[in-house]
């Protein structure tokens, strides 16, 4: 009863979204020296995503992006851990929670898919690349292999490979191919959304460009939703259109990617932006002074407080609520509390 | 007194690989010069484009098969004993990964303290305090350094330990080798601030290499773009950003992705890539980078371009012949 309610409430926050996160905790419970640890890595996150956009969530290492991408996808195995929220995905007029489903095979690939980060290893090293997506197609669609075989030729030649890549063996291909191997069989059967994690880390800017460029493609072709991990501040003021922003596991801002870049509210974000060097601007740029902190004992407060040089004595002791500025931009920090 | 601190001759590396002893050069004919002054001199390029080789030759870890080094007039490869350690003290160098540049089972202060002893050769006594003075320098300090083991450091930390270290021992020079990339942004620039700051306080010259470039035009005077073991293009950080004359540094700086949203237009217009296969660009004759040009010429595909001089920057291009 409870539940229900709290899936309304998110609901009507926004129409004409895809995707609704409320709540949302979970992390990791491990054993450190045989005593029983637990990472507070994802801590009552909120966000939505809209249908037809790019979502990017930023952040530095540790923050908790990938974790929550994972949770998004309800990739949850242990140690990995949700402790409570929802996930609560729209297809075709209906919600569907992802983290109360049982059989999640049957919504993922179809209708929300996930490139995982460092995507150039994930594909079998004994299987042909054919059979990659032989077996994704058969899995969803009721087809002979023959069939799946030429349904994947066609696709392939449609996003612009080459249909002999079909044949190769992954360690025959060149990282960036892979990689686009990967994106072109996340995206096959046309999902909704779309959670990729650093899609683009681990190659060079030329290839970047083009990995990102077909996302970008088929994001516009399929007028879906694409969620964009990344650390990289370029690509996210390069390819998304609203930005969360992710700090020690707390969603710290989330907003429209201009409004964030020329705007930023959080000081977080704001040293984050300002720490940031740009081609045809020499003027000193300083860094953020210290380091995050550690999500096993999260310190009380806003997590950012220790950093902050705004920090008031309330940071010291409560957390933040999130404060809606203006249309679609939210901010968990107490300078923006009216009082 | 030449006024020239470090020339790289002509230099090419060949790495054999396979049964039959493939030869590919991962170097090939490159050339440059750093002038006696403080100075940072960037080197940027893809991976596979030959940056750290260039730099491992520079340090004297791999020997050339042709070309060399001078330090100070004197070939590096050449040194032996006493000389060898004047070039260390000299030269020194920071890594990209500052987790795999220290034993995780060693002591962080034996490292400072071994390079000050062997190395810069300070006498016991004065040791700690040097040490404590580097520290000091980088935003540390000793107590809290002493004692721990590279776990206990964040990685931003550890690689202010490997400038530190490096310090010890009053280089002129020092070749940083992707000493930001595992970094998170909003530490990057602390790093690449110090190295501002050394060259301003302490007249280090620095060879900054690198595949990004946004701190490159941050930091650097002067940068070398290179591209499949060659250096393209070659100039002052200024005209080389604002005029990119080669036109892989054109479609580098292009696809590059800037921090703000304002560039977003400009960059996906940018022109569509092509795939292509690496491994042929390597053996290709003419230019390596004619198959992937928008402007190549017939004469692109045969001959090896030469280094054409333009308003000051070198550019490896023949559509500047004149």
């Amino acid at each position: 009863m409870i539940k229900e309610e709290m899936v309304n409430r998110v609901a009507l926050a926004v129409s004409d979204t895809v995707l609704n996160v409320a709540n949302l905790t979970g992390g990791y419970s491990i054993i450190i020296n045989s005593n029983f640890a637990y990472v507070d890595a994802v801590n009552d996150v909120n966000f939505y995503a809209k249908n037809d956009e790019v979502l990017g969530i930023a952040g530095e290492s540790g923050c908790g992006k990938s974790t929550l991408l994972k949770i998004l996808y309800g990739y949850t195995k242990p140690p990995l851990i949700v402790k409570k929220g929802n996930v609560i995905l729209k297809i075709n007029e209906q919600t569907i929670d992802i983290l109360t489903l049982k059989d999640r095979t049957s919504i993922w690939w179809r209708y929300i898919s996930y490139i995982p980060q460092n995507s150039m290893n994930v594909l079998n090293p004994i299987q042909r690349i054919r059979e990659h997506f032989i077996e994704t197609i058969r899995t969803h669609i009721d087809v002979d292999i023959d069939e799946a075989y030429k349904m994947a030729r066609e696709y392939v030649e449609s996003v612009g490979l080459s249909k002999e890549i079909l044949n190769a063996y992954p360690h025959q291909l060149s990282g960036g191919m892979r990689q686009r191997v990967v994106i072109t069989l996340a995206l096959m059967l046309k999902p909704r959304v779309v959670l990729a994690d650093e899609p683009t880390t681990a190659v060079d800017v030329v290839v970047q460009r083009g990995v990102l460029q077909m996302l970008l493609d088929k994001q516009r072709e399929l007028r879906n939703t694409l969620i964009l991990v990344t650390h990289d501040m370029g690509v996210q003021a390069m390819v998304t259109n609203r930005i969360l922003i992710m700090y020690a596991g707390k969603g710290v801002e989330l907003g429209a990617t201009n409004d964030i870049f020329e705007d930023p509210l959080h000081p977080y974000t704001k040293a984050l932006i300002e720490s940031l060097p740009r081609i045809g601007d020499k003027t000193l740029r300083r860094g953020l002074a210290g380091q995050p902190p550690d999500l096993i004992n999260p310190p009380p407060g806003c997590r950012f407080h220790p950093r902050c040089s705004y920090a008031m004595d309330i940071c010291r002791r409560e957390e933040p609520p999130i404060i809606k500025i203006g249309k679609e931009r939210f901010v968990s920090c107490w300078l923006y509390v009216k009082r | 007194m030449s006024s020239v601190l470090l020339e790289v001759k002509n230099i090419s590396k060949i790495f054999r690989y396979g049964l039959f002893g493939f030869e590919f050069k991962a170097v090939d004919n490159v050339s440059l010069t750093l002038e006696d002054k403080p100075f940072i001199f960037t080197v940027a390029g893809e991976s596979g484009s030959g940056k750290t080789t260039l730099a491992r030759i520079i340090l004297g870890v791999h020997t050339p098969e042709y070309g060399e080094i001078l330090y100070r007039g004197r070939n590096i490869h050449r040194l032996k004993g006493e000389d060898l350690i004047w070039f260390r003290k000299e030269v020194q160098a920071v890594f990209q990964d500052p987790y795999a540049s220290f034993n995780p089972l060693k002591k962080v202060y034996d490292y400072l303290y071994e390079t000050a002893k062997n190395v810069a050769k300070i006498s016991e006594n004065e040791i700690e305090a040097n040490i404590e003075e580097v520290l000091k320098r980088v935003g540390l300090s000793l107590e809290k350094v002493k004692g721990r083991y590279p776990s206990e450091f964040s990685g931003g930390e550890l690689q202010r330990v490997s400038v530190a270290r490096a310090l010890i021992t009053r280089p002129r020079l020092i070749i940083a080798d992707e000493p930001v990339s595992m970094l998170d942004a909003s530490l990057r620039v602390t790093i690449v601030n110090l190295f501002k700051e050394f060259k301003d306080d302490l007249k280090i010259s620095f060879m900054y290499i690198t595949h990004d470039l946004s701190t490159a035009y941050y930091i650097s005077d002067y940068i070398a773009i290179m591209y499949r073991g060659w250096i393209v293009e070659q100039g002052p950080v200024e005209k080389v950003f604002t005029e990119p004359l080669h036109p892989y540094t054109q479609t580098l700086l292009l696809s590059a992705p800037m921090p703000d949203p304002k560039w977003r237009e400009k960059w996906l217009k940018a022109i569509k890539l092509t795939t292509s296969i690496e491994e042929k660009e390597f053996l290709a004759k003419g230019c390596k980078y004619a198959s992937r040009c928008p402007n190549a010429m017939k004469k692109c595909f045969e001959q090896t371009p030469l280094e054409f001089i333009v308003n000051g920057v070198k550019v490896k291009c023949w559509l500047y012949e004149k």
